[in-house]
């Protein structure tokens, strides 16, 4: 289960408030005498839920923005936005392309001689959108004239009592629409450690759930993993059917790995909640759905890191192919979180290794398979990747400590392509001679998206990074605080007169961090800039490019 | 030995390639200028000055990473490989022999100290940069921790000691030295420590030490500073001999600063050799290429 001791949610959030929150059909049929005292359902709301007003126009959520929220309608209608194509036009996500050769010349000359200096902000770049800053409502975009949009644009309407966001929250995924506020409304929103303790303590709630995952989600997910992905319909309806879904650890990791950093890394492994024991009976396949789990094997009074499994990769295929009867051959446990879908043994035997071509592998989930121990230099940088949960980043900076002359270029490159301010920093921790450098990894899981409230810093959908659209930032710092790996900072910017912008008597404040410049041709400017090819950005799951790196040193 | 051999290779082959590449056109169009009865050397002069201020501009391409279609490591390999293609010009222009008057000794001087500066320079990249790391870590947070005892600031633990930062870390590590010496001469009145002190380790933690012993991986400066301090032990108590002992871990860490900032000093420093004599080898050269004109007779 989840930490239940996460500060609330809201704190304004009363008992009284919660009687029509109770009515909403999807709490309905939960039986409060399910709930222990103290951990009632009244209890877990206030803890976990809160209600929004909106205003008429107001975009409660945006296609492509970070879920963690479930959202039940109280009072007034939406409107959900049918055809993602209209989206572009209405809540447009910044664009990025490659600059003109002359215009990448001139900036070589024209930095500006102050860092962080902003020009006249584009006002119209939100198409039908504007963003309100309130400070009663809390800043959030709206539409000026919602009603120019319902008669132009399709869309569908959501009444009092319904409920959405339910597969994005569940699944820690992107919003697949956006539902704007057609008249003013009030909402229930309830975070995703609300909705699992709910579901962990009410069968009747996590049926509902699961029926909900299993009708939307489920089958998409196991289509996405290569084992399933041939499967004809009926097969995947019967896989749909008894496949469970589980989550281990804790959504908010970034504070208990924060304060497992402070107590040291090596004692990491002891906290990391289990997900199968070594040994144990081999009753269900292990389908990764989201986060990551380490596996492990017993080594003297603890356990030596042997790889990790990231979405879509599963755990126990191996041994049910070679043992009659098989059991684990690893301890799984999460690294921080991890959805597994857990498919039952008799149904993939029944049903999928019949259909497998006699061809196929599994895919190793160790480092080293089955070929020699690995090497003191390659454990200790697998326990460092994993135990600082490294493996998270999809662009991480790892620095070659062998080959860096600290000749500052790739600094020098970010600075200029970034308002005179570099967007990293380049050190970090270090292990062996390899240092990953405090620059923004653009996780697969990112936290830092988590709790924006203008949905500012986002997940490209093309390209997978994670960018912050600095119209939107308000610089309330809460991607900075969220993000465990310290990347994110906040800094003061300037007019162009180069005068430090100032909000009341407060310095205005952006959220920034390495965007991998899209828009310099051929890569991020750091590695361009390195001579000595010291500095490197790479997926943390393509195992195969990050080993070959590794052995160049 | 692998990667050495690796990189080795890496840097070898495309050097080979590109600068045999420089030298067989040379050869080829040498041959096609020899017909019309003129001094090849003209042209190879000419070649010389072309790559050479090509190579000059080496830094400000450096610069348009972001504009460019090489990434800065390709530029590198291309100035490296084009260097060894212009020292094969050069040695072709002067028919490998040596200059006679004065001002050719200056200019061959010039072209031999940037071709070699240069090649020191490719070494250092190559070599120096494990170097820094070879050492135990002595990081920023036990600097701290000597001055606070209490660990420093656990986030920024790993923080690495940059070149810029070195002056900073010693001035620090000079007043810790001072500070004990001065509590313990407040103290107890004995003066061994401070005598100590003023003769030998004031200068000692002054500045940037013994930078030559440092680039030859030698430990016997600071092993002469410990041993002279073992006499002091005779005319110590225990609390003499513990406020020693902190001194001596002083010592050390600032022994490493001194390892960190010679070898900061050469991987920086050579680029101030290697490129104003580049720039006067540009200057001399227009010299030379004025003078060879003006004083030919006839052709071309």
């Amino acid at each position: 289960m989840n930490a239940p001791y996460a500060p609330p949610f809201d704190p304004d959030t009363q008992n009284q408030d919660l009687e029509p929150v109770l009515a909403l059909p999807l709490f309905r049929a939960v039986n409060e005498a399910n709930f222990p005292p103290g951990s009632s359902l009244r209890d877990i709301l206030v803890r976990h839920a809160r209600v929004r007003h909106c205003r008429r126009g107001d975009i409660v959520v945006r296609r492509g923005d970070y879920g963690h929220t479930v959202f039940g309608i109280l009072k007034g209608r939406l409107r959900v936005l049918v055809d993602p194509g209209v989206e572009k036009l209405i809540t447009a996500r910044p664009v990025f392309d490659h600059k003109p050769w002359f215009t990448t010349l001139l900036q070589t000359w024209r930095t500006p001689n102050m860092p962080e200096i902003r020009h006249d902000e584009q006002a119209n770049r939100f198409g039908f959108a504007r963003l309100r800053r309130a400070e009663e409502i809390g800043s959030r975009l709206y539409l000026e004239d919602p009603e120019t949009v319902i008669t132009a644009f399709p869309t569908r309407v959501l009444v009092e009592g319904q409920s959405f966001g339910m597969i994005a929250a569940l699944a820690r995924s992107a919003r697949t629409a956006t539902v704007f506020a057609e008249s003013d409304a009030t909402l229930l929103e309830l975070r995703w450690q609300g909705l699992q303790e709910i579901r962990y303590r009410d069968v009747h709630f996590r049926k509902y759930l699961d029926g909900l995952y299993g009708s939307r989600a489920l089958a998409n997910h196991l289509l996405e993993s290569v084992l399933f992905a041939t499967l004809e319909r009926n097969v995947l309806d019967v896989l749909t059917r008894e496949t469970e879904f589980e989550t281990y650890g804790s959504f908010e990791w970034t504070r208990t790995f924060k304060q497992a950093m402070a107590r040291g890394v090596s004692t990491i492994i002891e906290y990391e909640p289990v997900v199968v024991d070594e040994g144990q009976p081999l009753d269900h396949l292990l389908v990764v759905c989201s986060g990551f789990a380490r596996v492990s094997v017993r080594h003297g009074s603890s356990y030596r890191t042997e790889g990790f499994v990231a979405r879509n990769e599963m755990i126990g295929l191996e041994e049910i192919l070679t043992q009659e009867h098989p059991v684990y051959r690893h301890r799984v446990s999460a690294i921080g979180h991890v959805d597994v879908l857990k498919v039952p043994v008799e149904v993939l035997q029944a049903h999928v290794l019949p259909r497998l071509s006699a061809d196929f592998t599994p895919r190793p989930v160790t480092f080293r398979e089955g070929g020699p121990p690995l090497s003191g230099r390659e454990q200790a940088l697998i326990d460092f990747f994993i135990d600082n949960r490294f493996i998270n980043g999809t662009a991480v900076m790892l620095i070659d400590l062998d080959r860096c002359t600290e000749c500052d270029e790739c600094v020098r490159a970010c600075s200029l392509v970034h308002d005179n301010n570099p967007r990293f920093l380049r050190h970090g921790r270090d292990c062996t001679n390899i240092m990953v450098a405090n620059a923004c990894m653009h996780c697969v899981d990112p936290v830092c998206l988590i709790g924006c409230p203008t949905g500012a810093i986002h997940r490209l959908a093309q390209a997978g990074r994670v960018v912050i659209d600095e119209t939107l930032c308000i610089g309330c710092a809460t991607c900075a605080d969220s993000c465990p790996y310290d990347d994110i900072r906040m800094v003061e910017i300037r007019d162009s007169d180069g005068r430090p912008l100032r909000n009341g008597r407060q310095p205005t404040l952006r959220a920034t961090k390495c965007d991998l410049c899209p828009d310099v041709r051929g890569g991020p400017a750091c590695q361009r800039a390195c001579a000595t090819e010291a500095l490197v950005r790479i997926d943390m799951r393509d195992r195969y490019t990050l080993a070959r790196w590794l052995a160049r040193s | 030995m692998t990667m050495f051999f690796g990189r080795l290779a890496a840097q070898v082959f495309p050097t080979v390639v590109l600068a045999g590449g420089i030298l067989a056109a040379n050869h080829l169009y040498a041959a096609s200028f020899s017909f019309s009865f003129r001094d090849v050397r003209f042209l190879s002069g000419w070649e010389l000055v072309g790559i050479v201020g090509w190579l000059a501009l080496f830094g400000m391409q450096r610069r348009l990473v972001t504009l460019s279609t090489l990434k800065a490591s390709v530029q590198q390999r291309v100035h490296i490989a084009t260097g060894w293609g212009a020292v094969g010009v050069f040695v072709l222009h002067t028919d490998g022999r040596l200059p006679q008057g004065r001002f050719d000794w200056w200019l061959w001087s010039l072209f031999v100290a940037v071709a070699v500066s240069g090649v020191i320079g490719a070494a250092f990249y190559t070599f120096l940069p494990a170097r820094l790391h070879e050492r135990p870590h002595i990081r920023l947070w036990q600097i701290s921790r000597a001055d606070i005892e209490a660990g420093g600031d656990r986030r920024r633990n790993n923080e690495m000691i940059f070149m810029e930062r070195i002056p900073f870390f010693r001035a620090k590590l000079g007043r810790l030295v001072e500070q004990e010496v001065m509590a313990f001469t407040r103290d107890t009145g004995s003066m061994v420590i401070l005598d100590f002190y003023v003769h030998r380790l004031a200068p000692f933690f002054r500045g940037p030490r013994h930078m030559l012993f440092h680039l030859f991986q030698s430990h016997h400066p600071v092993h002469r500073i410990s041993l002279e301090m073992r006499p002091l032990e005779r005319y110590l108590d225990e609390a003499g001999r513990e406020s020693l002992g902190k001194i001596e871990k002083l010592i050390r860490f600032k022994d490493h600063l001194d390892y960190l900032h010679a070898h900061h000093m050469m991987l920086k420093g050579w680029l101030f050799i290697h490129v104003p004599l580049t720039a006067a080898l540009l200057i001399v050269s227009a010299a030379h290429g004025i003078l060879v004109h003006a004083f030919t007779a006839g052709s071309p």
